[in-house]
């Protein structure tokens, strides 16, 4: 019952959640923010008008591969609709495939802008991606299985909490906050990748965007909090990024992430060596 | 070797008005820059020949809604000696007033817009949030919050009250302590002095080479302000001397805290006016004025530098109108600080000289008894006015 | 070609704020130039008269600032500067249907 839920509240829940990340961003600015249902009302909007394509058929079909990686976390996700028995690396390629059409893309578009996000992107890919699987093999190590439908740890962070916290800071990247929006950066690259897209392709991109956002949320409440608990840390986890996000603390913070990043990767070289993670 | 070109379009977020910029790079380095303008124009210059005095003041008040008043002060320093009228001293000292205002709203507008370049929205916010109080103190003093029409030839609109100054001394009080504090942030933030430290280097001898003017200018270690060494209307008196905030290092990160300076001393100009204007007193009334033949020039210190107009009359009407503003001495140096830049300093750069397109090209709204838009076929034709 | 380079060199002035131009009535024009010393302060203007179809010897040699006044000039009064190479490009004005428009300050 819970699943088929999940699977209908899927999209307005990612609006909903986009708006009071915004609502939340413009209170901490002093100000009103748009209302919460705002991110709808661009979509509305996107789709009335006029779409500018290339001759490319990568350039056309990359909105809507990326909506298909997004809907395909669905399927391996703890409250999965079918329920297959996916094993967890199977998530992070599906995270990983979804920045790499985007650089597809952003090459097909034949703009200077293009060229410039998708190269800092390569190099971005190149930080965190190890980082990223890194977590995910130490967090399902701690809980013995392989996939996501029997992972039963409640709490991890109790054990593992420096794995926890390299989670969060992991998380900095994947949602591409300040220092790291390097592939839509306003001021330089005139928000590179997307700014060849326009009308209902670039909508589709919003949506494909929104619900991956939603996704890291759950993703991390899973991890940390385990399944009971990853629905309502979501708010919780989305409200501490907004707050995050219009702070300049978080370049202090994240200057010393990289300590954590060096001991995760001696941890997991470590277990390696030891035998007991069979690889 | 070959290269790529990349546009700083007329088009672009970080620009807010529209300019193209041209880069020829190589990889993520600069190795050429050129610029094209004429995005802006719409020929004034030529539609100003022909009017009276007082219409003429209509137009060139509205060339630009960031730094309208100093150019209607520059056109009275121009005419009124011509016209031989000298206003009463509370005229000039209502005028120092608007104008300090307006330097401060400047310098605060860019000093947000630059945050924002950089990433720091919140900063931007807050800088903005200071500016709407000095948006309300321009509201009861004129009327108006951006286009602040209240100068005619020989007095002005309005007379301040008592009521009206104690609103803007006490907006000042508002504002002071959270611009110290944005300050403190400009100078010791980690962020924004990595990106605007030795980035955009202008040395004194480009800078007298090419003879700029403004807080652009004086961070390089010229010593150079209009009301220091030209002094007009009201900064001749003794109490009201300005002493201009001058640094030598040159770079993004100097002219950041020159403009951030620069608003703490315009405080206190408007506070030592404020305290010299008498409330009671009246300003004379509006009088039809008659100007000889001739020509004259005039200059004043716009929040970007020095702006220059010259006017030559005939017949009591307008006969050519030439306004040489800030940003058209400061753009040429364009080319040459953006050689061997990488395209992140680029939007830094190109805002720290803080320009201001639309003064340079010269644009204004006519408006007679009834409204009309010239299109670009008028006026190579050469329709005139009466 | 009217030479100026040697006059202005032996005004020795430290800045140029500006170049402007004015017709007069019998269809000639006078051209004025501003040169400011800054430590005095002080500001002169000179002015030299350009017959209709004359063109006048460019002093970005010694003032670089000149490129963009000169050009402006060229644009829209029609008076040729030798030796700017922003004189003749189009600066200011739009290209109306792709060919060059005839500078408005003429009639």
């Amino acid at each position: 019952m819970i699943e088929i839920l999940y699977a209908l509240l899927l999209i307005p829940g990612a609006i909903i959640i986009e708006g009071l990340r915004r609502k939340t961003v413009a209170r901490m600015h002093n100000r009103a923010g748009p209302p919460l249902l705002q991110p709808f009302y661009d979509i509305l909007k996107l789709l009335g008008k006029e779409k500018f394509i290339y001759e490319n058929a990568i350039f056309s079909l990359v909105p809507y591969l990326a909506l298909f990686c997004s809907f395909f976390m669905l399927l391996i996700f703890p409250f999965s609709v079918i329920g297959f028995d996916f094993d967890f690396l199977v998530l992070g390629y599906v995270f990983i495939l979804q920045d790499t059409i985007y650089i597809f893309g952003a090459l097909a578009s034949r703009s200077p802008f293009g060229m410039y996000a998708s190269v800092r992107e390569l190099l971005l890919m190149l930080g965190y991606e190890i980082t990223f699987i890194i977590v995910l093999c130490l967090f399902f190590y701690n809980a013995g299985v392989y996939s996501f439908q029997n992972y039963d740890v409640e709490f991890a962070f109790a054990k593992i909490p420096i794995v926890a916290l390299l989670a969060i800071f992991t998380a900095f990247v994947i949602l591409r906050i300040t220092p790291y929006d390097v592939m839509n950066a306003e001021a330089e690259i005139g928000a590179g990748f997307f700014s060849e897209y326009s009308g209902t392709p670039l909508a589709i991109l919003d949506i494909a965007e929104l619900i991956k956002n939603l996704m890291t949320y759950i993703l991390l409440g899973f991890l940390i909090f385990g399944k009971t608990y990853a629905l309502i840390m979501a708010p919780i986890f989305m409200i501490f990024y907004a707050i995050m996000l219009t702070s300049s603390a978080r370049y202090s913070t994240l200057v010393t992430a990289k300590t954590f990043i060096i001991l995760a990767i001696l941890a997991f070289v470590h277990l390696i060596i030891s035998g007991s993670l069979a690889v | 070797m070959h290269t790529t070109i990349y546009p700083i379009g007329p088009q672009h977020p970080s620009l807010k008005e529209p300019i193209f910029i041209k880069l020829h790079v190589d990889g993520s380095r600069i190795i050429k820059a050129e610029f094209n303008l004429g995005y802006a124009h719409r020929g004034v210059e030529k539609c100003s020949e022909g009017y009276l005095l007082d219409s003429a003041l209509h137009a060139v008040q509205r060339t630009c809604g960031i730094c309208s008043q100093c150019h209607s002060m520059a056109f009275l320093r121009t005419v009124e000696p011509m016209a031989n009228i000298q206003p009463p001293t509370k005229v000039y000292l209502q005028r120092l007033v608007i104008a300090e205002l307006e330097r401060i709203h400047s310098h605060l507008l860019w000093a947000g817009i630059m945050a924002h370049e950089i990433g720091l929205d919140t900063l931007f916010m807050y800088y903005l949030k200071q500016r709407e109080h000095v948006l309300d103190a321009f509201d009861e003093l004129t009327g108006n919050r951006v286009h602040h029409s209240c100068d005619v030839l020989g007095t002005m609109k309005r007379s301040f009250g008592k009521k009206e100054i104690d609103f803007l001394l006490e907006k000042l009080q508002t504002i002071e302590p959270e611009i110290t504090e944005l300050r403190r942030v400009m100078e010791k933030n980690e962020v924004i002095v990595s990106r605007f430290k030795k980035h955009g280097m202008i040395t004194k001898k480009l800078a007298t080479e090419l003879g700029l003017v403004g807080p652009v200018a004086r961070a390089s270690g010229i010593n150079y302000d209009v009301r220091q060494n030209d002094p007009y209307m009201a900064y001749a008196i003794k109490e009201l001397k300005v002493k201009p905030v001058i640094r030598t290092e040159g770079d993004a990160w100097a002219r950041s805290i020159v403009r951030c300076d620069e608003v703490f001393e315009s405080m206190r100009l408007i506070r030592k006016a404020c305290e010299m204007i008498d409330p009671n007193e009246e300003i004379p009334k509006k009088k039809n004025l008659f100007a000889k033949d001739g020509s004259g020039f005039g200059r004043v210190e716009a929040p970007r530098g020095e702006n220059f107009h010259f006017v030559t009359i005939k017949n009591n009407k307008i006969a050519r109108l030439k306004l040489r503003t800030p940003t058209l001495a400061n753009v040429l140096s364009y080319s040459r600080i953006l050689e061997n830049e990488s395209i992140t300093d680029v939007p830094v750069i190109v805002m720290s000289l803080d320009p201001c397109i639309s003064c340079m090209e010269r644009v204004a709204v006519i408006k007679n008894k009834k409204e009309e838009i010239w299109t670009s076929h008028e006026l190579f034709e050469g329709k005139k006015h009466d | 070609m009217i030479n100026v380079l040697n006059d202005v060199k032996k005004i020795k002035a430290e800045r140029l704020i500006s170049i402007a131009s004015v017709k007069n009535d019998d269809g000639n024009y006078t051209v004025y130039y501003h040169f400011s010393w800054d430590k005095k302060p002080e500001i002169r203007q000179f002015s030299i008269e350009v017959k209709k179809g004359d063109e006048v010897e460019s002093i970005m040699e010694l003032f670089e600032n000149a490129a963009l006044l000169e050009g402006e000039m060229t644009e829209l009064f029609g008076i040729k500067f030798i030796g700017n190479p922003y004189s003749g490009k189009r600066i200011f004005l739009a290209e109306e249907g792709g060919k060059k428009c005839t500078p408005p300050f003429i009639q």
